[in-house]
Formats: structure tokens, sequence, C-alpha cells
């Protein structure tokens, strides 16, 4: 079912935009692949997800990993149903911009 | 909020946003078809040990059914843990049409399967478990392709 379009300003900034893009085909994604994927420093992508958590787009989890040497866990980050929809809507409005 | 540079709504932008996310995109296809080469090999096994499993008689079909399952679960859990991706459906329609051809042709080489070992054609068995085992791998691999393709412009 296509989403109607709505130029959603709150995920238009580009790394909040290219964060859900990633997420919305994947189930999750573990943040250290995310801000691999997206070239982004850990820093700022963690303020991305931090906000777009506050807005009820996305969740996180963390999880022991036996692949790191340290104490820190692994984080887990996906789209909310909510988060789903925005980035649907965004991006037909995208599309419908741009004539596709 | 982050800050935007021009007019977010201006048609170039907008391309240009469009561009970004394809080439992120694409970058998740390439994480998917590094890992194909072991994961469509693995899998084919998989599938050729559950359509082998009759020809091992009803005290010990269990064995490759287990077996199969075990490797089927694994390719899951290493997948996850190597590529830090999570997938759970298809990304197009090319994608679940792969998936829909390969149960039935599960499906069918089980029943075939099974036939043939009620008829104690054991030899015939384990030659529909290795064609359906590499048709399998074939589709594994296919399937990873389309899915690298198809996730570039997915919902």
């Amino acid at each position: 079912m296509r989403a109607e379009p709505y130029f959603n300003e709150a995920i238009h900034a580009p790394t909040r935009l290219r964060l859900c893009a990633m997420l919305r085909p994947l189930a999750e994604a573990d943040f250290a692949v995310i801000a691999a994927t997206l070239e982004l420093s850990e820093a700022n992508l963690s303020k991305t997800v931090r906000n777009l958590v506050e807005i009820g787009y996305l969740v996180t989890s963390k999880q022991a990993s036996p692949q790191r040497t340290d104490a820190r866990q692994t984080t887990t980050v996906k789209l909310t149903a909510q988060g789903r929809r925005a980035f649907d809507g965004h991006l037909a409005a995208l599309r419908s911009m741009a004539g596709d | 909020m982050e800050s935007q540079l021009g007019n977010p709504r201006d048609p170039a932008s907008v391309r240009e946003s469009l561009k970004a996310i394809s080439t992120d995109r694409g970058r998740i296809g390439e994480r998917v078809t590094a890992e194909t080469w072991w994961a469509a090999p693995a899998q084919g096994l998989g599938a050729a040990l559950i359509i082998v499993a009759p020809a091992a008689g009803l005290a010990w079909a269990w064995l490759p059914f287990v077996l199969s399952m075990g490797i089927f679960i694994g390719v899951e859990v290493l997948f996850r843990k190597r590529s830090g991706l999570g997938i759970t459906r298809p990304a197009g329609p090319r994608g679940l049409w792969l998936l829909v051809a390969l149960v039935v042709i599960a499906f069918f080489s089980l029943m075939i399967s099974l036939l043939l070992a009620l008829l104690g054609l054991i030899g015939w068995v384990v030659a529909v478990a290795v064609a359906a085992g590499v048709a399998t791998a074939l589709i594994v691999v296919e399937y990873d392709r389309a899915y690298a393709a198809e996730v570039r412009h997915a919902g």
C-alpha cells in the first residue's frame, strides 16, 4: 500500500533521513554498522538516534556482545511503526517533489 | 534540529536526498552479498538434508532434519552477527518470487523424495536431494543479488 505523501520536517534533516532510510527495509541494525554504513561519527549518530527516540520514531536495545573485548554492550536500533509511517509518507513526498 | 542549507523542498535538494538514500542502501546490499559465499552453500546443504531425510528410514529421519534445522538457525545467527543487520523480508517483488520459488521447490522435492523412499529408490532420493540443494544454493545467491538491487528503491 502506498503511503500518503507528507513532508515531515522532523526527519528531513540529512542524517535523520539517511538513518530512517537505512533502517526502513531492515528489522534492525547494530549501531556500529549504521555508523560505518552512513559514514557518521558515533557522537553524531548517537545524537541523531537520541532525537529520533525522543519523538517516538526509533527504539534502541542493548545486548552483551561476545565480540567485544570491553564491558560495553552492543546497541541495536530499529524504526517503530510510527517511524515507518513517518518515513514512508516523507519518502512519498520527496519522490513526488522529484517527479518520480 | 540539524541545519539544512538551502530550501529543503527545492527539487535539486530533494533529488540529492534521494540519491544519498540510494547510495546508503547500496552499501546495505554490498554487506548482504558479501555474506553470500558461505550462506548460500550452507543453506543448500540444509535443504538437501531435509529432502534426503526419507532415505534414512523412519527410525533415523529425525537426524538429517535436526541437522538441517541447526544449519538454518546457525546461518541466521551467524549472518546477523557478521553483517550487523537484521533482515526478515525481501526488499521487492523479485526477492519475494524467489522466496516463493524456494518454498515450492523444497515442498515438491520433499514429496518426490518421500514417494521414491516408499518405492525403495534410495539412490534417486539422494539425487533429488542433491538437485534441490544445488537449486537452493543458486536461488539464495540470486535472492541476495535481488535484495541488493531492490533495497535501493524499497519503501
